[in-house]
């Protein structure tokens, strides 16, 4: 376990050489921030509540939810030029799983990205909101379940990372997954917005526990939505960790390694 | 696929029999209208990249595996680490099979890839060095001493907290070396461990190459264009074209059947004009400048460049050794 939480510290580490884009592109939030504010601004109004949300629980919601999903992952740009250039190879000469590996690089990069994100994010909501509601009590197992969210979010996107064994490259498959993140997983807007049966869909299907789920959580707490989500978070992470192992163990026969 | 039979002699650190190893890549026909059709339907071809090839390592041994672009080498030596599945073949790697155990083989073995660097290049290579540690489960006290015997030997104390990118490819190598070397391993895969390198730091990683394999007495497996590289580090060789192993044999056979000639090229001060000596063939000429193949079972290059500065004045002088896609050719022509 010791070795993987020393693969995600020296990823980090590696990425602080970048540390200017990190920020830029955690920074850009306020723009995305700023621009939705106006737009919920028209729709409230001369309203209060719209589907239950207040205009300061929309955009607390929404920071939570840009904040995971722009932590971006590079899983999908790694997996794919380590099938396509036989790179994997170089990967596994070292006693420790290429699963594990891309896990523990993903998921402090994304963990810390996330973080930053919100922290710069919420000087800006506040600012133009105000704040909300929140018992302080309920963060720690808030950020439980955001992290297990980051932890979804890396096995669904390593799933279609691994299809690259088969065809050459998946980025057509990533930008559907962040397409249906953006829609039905509720980074947009809470699904409560949806007419009914689609609410009702997207709810139980795995993306909004990538993303909705959580910021739902942050905004309208309760132990036993958390103890749900929490649980099916859980469920669907270890059907996902099954459906990765599958595929991997499938496709590690098939490397193709130029050269030599 | 035949199954590992388990449990290598105490004697070999790897056993190689009848290893075949196939690649499928899709073939597309030329232009837009080839694009299309390959959407609908995808054309593979079939190719042998390790082709029936056996050979055994002896513990300690130091073998040479060359062979041209494309000869089966790379493909080779991951499959003996575990990354590679062969379509057939016994593969047996210190009573392990790597396909198998790739894990557990993986503690024992070290690979350092010339062109594959496997420091984090925007650290320090202390860095990657902890991590290491922790990879291989090293016992912290004796890392310390392990980090700091390999430090000493390969003289990288003072470039230790430099980042990657800012080390010369020589210091890099040195580096690359010692992360490999940290876990003790039993057996050294190199392959092209000198490429773009200077003569310098050539000729000092093939020092402490050599010096690892007597102190330690790790097994090496090291692929190099280079046959001087072959030259200095090897007892044994094993070439391979086309997936086919074409000599196994040892380096001194090798020396006297095939390297038995460098290419001497002198730059003169003075005109140059007729040199014959025996077991010298003049390949080019011109007024100032001469390209001469030495047979060096004939005379030594020390006594050629003696008796040439004899005669004239020498500008500046290069000596190559034989390329390996000419040995190989020799090798064929004889068969």
């Amino acid at each position: 376990m010791k070795k993987y939480f020393e693969i995600g510290k020296i990823n980090l580490m590696n990425n602080f050489a970048y540390s200017g884009e990190f920020f830029l592109k955690s920074g850009f939030i306020l723009v995305v921030l700023f621009i939705f504010v106006n737009i919920w601004k028209a729709a409230y109004a001369g309203k209060e509540i719209i589907d239950g949300f207040t205009i300061a629980m929309i955009m607390w919601y929404m920071l939570l939810t840009e904040s995971i999903v722009t932590s971006g992952s590079t899983v999908i740009k790694e997996v794919n030029a380590d099938i396509q250039s036989g790179g994997i190879a170089y990967q596994l000469n070292k006693p420790y799983s290429y699963i594990g590996y891309y896990l523990s690089k993903s998921i402090s990069y994304k963990a810390l990205g996330c973080l930053i994100t919100f922290i710069i994010g919420s000087v800006l909501v506040y600012f133009l909101v105000g704040k909300i509601d929140i018992d302080i009590l309920t963060i720690p197992l808030v950020i439980l379940t955001v992290i297990l969210a980051l932890i979804l979010d890396f096995f669904m996107l390593l799933c279609i990372a691994l299809v690259a064994f088969w065809f050459e490259d998946t980025t057509a498959l990533r930008w559907i997954y962040d397409k249906i993140l953006f829609t039905i997983g509720g980074m947009l807007v809470p699904l409560e917005i949806f007419p009914d049966w689609l609410e009702k869909t997207s709810s139980v299907l795995p993306f909004s526990f990538a993303v909705y789920q959580p910021a739902k959580l942050f905004v309208q707490f309760s132990m036993e939505r958390f103890v749900q989500v929490a649980a099916i978070q859980i469920a669907y992470i270890s059907i996902f960790v099954v459906i990765a192992i599958l595929i991997y163990k499938k496709g590690i026969g098939r490397v193709n390694v130029n050269g030599g | 696929m035949e199954k590992n039979s388990g449990g290598a002699s105490m004697e070999n650190a790897i056993e190689l029999k009848n290893l075949v190893k196939k690649f499928k890549t899709k073939q597309k026909e030329a232009g837009l209208s080839g694009s299309f059709k390959s959407l609908f339907k995808s054309k593979y071809k079939e190719l042998t990249a390790v082709d029936n090839i056996s050979f055994n390592l002896k513990r300690g041994e130091v073998v040479g595996f060359i062979g041209p672009n494309g000869a089966g080498k790379s493909t080779t030596i991951k499959i003996l680490s575990g990354i590679l599945f062969p379509d057939s073949g016994k593969i047996n790697v210190l009573g392990m099979s790597p396909q198998k155990d790739r894990k557990k083989l993986a503690y024992k073995i070290g690979c350092v890839f010339g062109q594959k660097p496997q420091l984090w290049y925007h650290l320090p290579a202390i860095d990657t060095f902890n991590l290491f540690s922790k990879i291989y489960e090293l016992d912290d006290k004796e890392y310390k001493k392990r980090l700091d015997y390999l430090v000493k030997m390969f003289e990288v104390e003072d470039i230790l907290n430099t980042p990657v990118r800012k080390l010369s490819l020589g210091q890099r190598m040195r580096c690359e070396i010692v992360a490999s070397m940290l876990h003790k391993p039993e057996i050294l895969f190199l392959d092209e461990p000198t490429i773009g390198l200077d003569i310098v730091a050539k000729q000092k990683i093939r020092e402490l190459i050599l010096d690892l394999n007597k102190k330690e007495k790790v097994t090496i497996l090291l692929t190099s264009h280079d046959t001087q590289d072959i030259e200095h580090l090897c007892e044994r060789i094993i070439i391979i074209n086309h997936g086919r192993v074409v000599y196994d044999g040892s380096i001194e056979k090798l020396q006297k059947d095939y390297l038995n000639t460098k290419i001497v090229s002198v730059k003169f001060s003075s005109e140059f004009k007729e040199f014959n000596v025996e077991g010298i063939k003049i390949i080019s000429s011109n007024k100032y400048s001469a390209e001469f193949e030495v047979y060096t079972d004939k005379i030594s290059i020390q006594k050629f460049i003696d008796s040439l500065i004899k005669k004239y004045a020498i500008l500046d002088i290069t000596i190559s050794g034989t390329p390996i896609e000419e040995v190989i050719t020799k090798i064929y022509g004889e068969k």
